[in-house]
């Protein structure tokens, strides 16, 4: 276990280093226009002062030589000063961090804990209604893109029922929780919605797999009522490829929650993503691709431990 | 399985039969339509005013620098299926024998190829997306080739996975003991095998390459205006005022992304159960 544990970090390091690598050099090509976005191109700026700008900002260096020195300064925690907020890139990531760990990580608790039983149930019986309903909503969750869900959702339920909120996490000068909680409910629900669905289907088609085993009547014949053989026995079987299909979404759901975050103004990590694509503020891009790979390879580790704990079937070497 | 075979089977599934109908009919539509009637998604209709409501001579109303909405709907459509068409073909064309070699050769080639494709898969496609957008400029063509390129992997680990199970079988083993060469294996052996369910991929591919599309462009990284894309022409929506006062500016557009994306789930899902109901995708 430890070792595995080892070896799978090891690799996790591996793929950040390239995925930094890679956006880096992309960044590279842009960084010049950069400048440009600075107000530097043009009559404004004297030559002499561009090229000391651009030898400040470690421009005139070659891209590896460049990457080398972003990497030992992060090794270091210094993640460089952002070119738009002129802040350090940690300040800015750290006061984003948190509204975006709420976000996501609420909408997930009510994806799992709504699309797990609706999957088991449909799995119980296939073909009923109630499986036909749930593959409706699942699908219409997998296929309608976020934005659009976005701006469905603020359209009913703030504009025309007046209910919640649509901008931001706070209303002006109200800091309490029921006012955090209610600019949750729009952004939290459709990040559940649009999660659900994938839940729902593969936890379906895992359910309906196990469901057929043998092992299931063996419980049953046992005499344990139909919830505990479900619960006990099948959704532990079950919980497998559920968990490799979470793992492949991982990457996804940051994307979508990014999208979410921009639609609703919510001050996240994703939105601030976006933003700093748009103004080419590379150490600002590279501080939060660094954050993504990070959370992302973790959450990647975790679920590899948590699925060899569920199912029985599988051990570490 | 031969090809009245196919249809028979095809047209049983209802929906599969829904979703293609639908595409045909808004590829005859978008690419049509605005030929037909002269239409120009790009002039202003002063006169009919800004963020104009529907009205017979603007069947969809007109946007906010008073274009013709139905005609830049139509336009728009073109970019999407074209994206959608197109862009799984690129994925295919890098993942098909990147898969391959992985499976057939194993080694060093799955390694490499394995690992480049769960590092590609471990950042957002969106984001990543955005950033190669902001190095060349978006138009049709760079969209196709960026959506295209971001979904490699997916093609690759499904080809892959398929390799491994036809290399261990015993014709695979025959064929090599007759001396035949690998290039021959893999094209008359391997690659037959692994063509369904590549075939079914694109379909479901195409839905998500839309999907990007528009993502995209609603985020001003894609298409922009004056050219029109779905996605482009709903982006006015993150206007407030747009979003609540004029829904026919955003909706109609919403909704074909919407029915778009589901008919080519709808057409994934029958040529699967045709070709294969146990296929694993």
């Amino acid at each position: 276990m430890v070792r595995y544990l080892y070896e799978r970090i090891l690799s996790a390091m591996l793929t950040m280093f390239i995925v930094t690598a890679i956006i880096y050099t992309l960044l590279s090509l842009v960084q010049g226009s950069a400048l440009d976005v600075m107000g530097g191109s043009g009559g404004e700026m004297s030559h002499a002062d561009y090229e000391a700008i651009r030898h400040n900002l470690g421009l005139d260096l070659p891209v590896w030589a460049r990457y080398g020195q972003w990497l030992r300064n992060v090794l270091r925690g210094d993640f460089g000063v952002s070119y738009r907020y002129g802040v350090p890139v940690g300040e800015v990531i750290a006061q984003r961090f948190g509204p975006s760990a709420l976000l996501i990580g609420t909408g997930l608790a009510f994806a799992v804990l709504l699309g797990l039983p609706i999957g088991i149930m449909a799995a119980h019986r296939p073909g009923s209604l109630w499986d036909r309903l749930s593959s409706f909503f699942a699908l219409a969750g997998m296929t309608a893109p976020r934005f659009i869900i976005c701006i469905t959702f603020i359209y009913f339920f703030s504009f025309k029922l007046r209910l919640t909120p649509s901008m931001g996490m706070h209303t002006v000068g109200n800091a309490s929780f029921g006012d955090l909680v209610i600019h949750l409910i729009l952004p939290v629900s459709i990040i559940a919605f649009s999660k659900m669905g994938y839940l729902i289907k593969q936890t379906r088609s895992a359910c309906l797999e196990v469901f057929q085993e043998d092992y299931l009547n063996t419980a049953r014949a046992k005499g344990l009522s139909e919830t505990e053989v479900i619960l006990k026995h099948g959704l532990r079987t079950a919980v497998a490829p559920i968990l490799t299909q979470a793992m492949a979404e991982i990457p996804e759901l940051v994307g979508s929650a990014a999208i979410v975050e921009k639609i609703f103004g919510w001050p996240g990590i994703g939105a601030l993503m976006i933003e700093a694509i748009r103004n080419r503020d590379v150490p600002l891009i590279m501080g939060v691709t660094l954050v993504i790979a990070v959370v992302v390879l973790l959450a990647n580790i975790f679920l590899d431990i948590a699925y060899g704990l569920l199912d029985p079937r599988v051990s570490y070497r | 399985m031969n090809s009245s075979e196919f249809w028979k089977k095809f047209r049983t599934s209802k929906s599969a039969v829904i979703g293609l109908s639908f595409l045909l009919l808004e590829a005859l539509a978008v690419y049509l339509l605005p030929a037909l009637f002269r239409m120009d998604p790009v002039a202003s209709d002063v006169q009919a005013g800004f963020f104009a409501a529907p009205s017979a001579s603007h069947l969809l109303g007109t946007d906010g620098a008073a274009r013709d909405l139905l005609a830049r709907t139509l336009y728009g459509g073109q970019v999407s299926l074209l994206v959608g068409v197109a862009a799984p073909f690129i994925s295919v064309l890098l993942g098909l024998p990147l898969g391959l070699a992985a499976g057939y050769y194993r080694g060093m080639a799955e390694t490499v190829i394995m690992r480049a494709s769960d590092v590609f898969m471990s950042f957002p496609s969106v984001l990543l997306s955005m950033i190669l957008l902001s190095i060349i400029s978006p138009s049709p063509g760079t969209l196709i080739a960026v959506i295209g390129i971001m979904d490699w992997p997916v093609i690759a680990k499904l080809v892959y996975g398929n390799v491994l199970s036809i290399r261990e079988k015993e014709y695979i083993d025959g064929a090599v003991s007759i001396g035949r060469t690998d290039f021959e294996i893999l094209s008359h052996e391997i690659l037959p095998g692994v063509l369904s369910p590549v075939f079914v991929s694109i379909s479901f591919r195409s839905g998500g390459a839309i999907l990007q599309e528009s993502g995209l462009s609603f985020l001003g990284a894609g298409i922009r205006p004056p050219q029109a894309s779905w996605g482009s022409i709903i982006s006015a929506a993150q206007d407030l005022s747009v979003l609540t006062r004029t829904p026919w500016v955003w909706a109609p557009s919403g909704l074909l992304i919407v029915l778009t994306i589901m008919s080519f789930q709808f057409l994934g899902q029958g040529l699967r159960d045709t070709l294969d109901p146990k296929m694993k995708l």
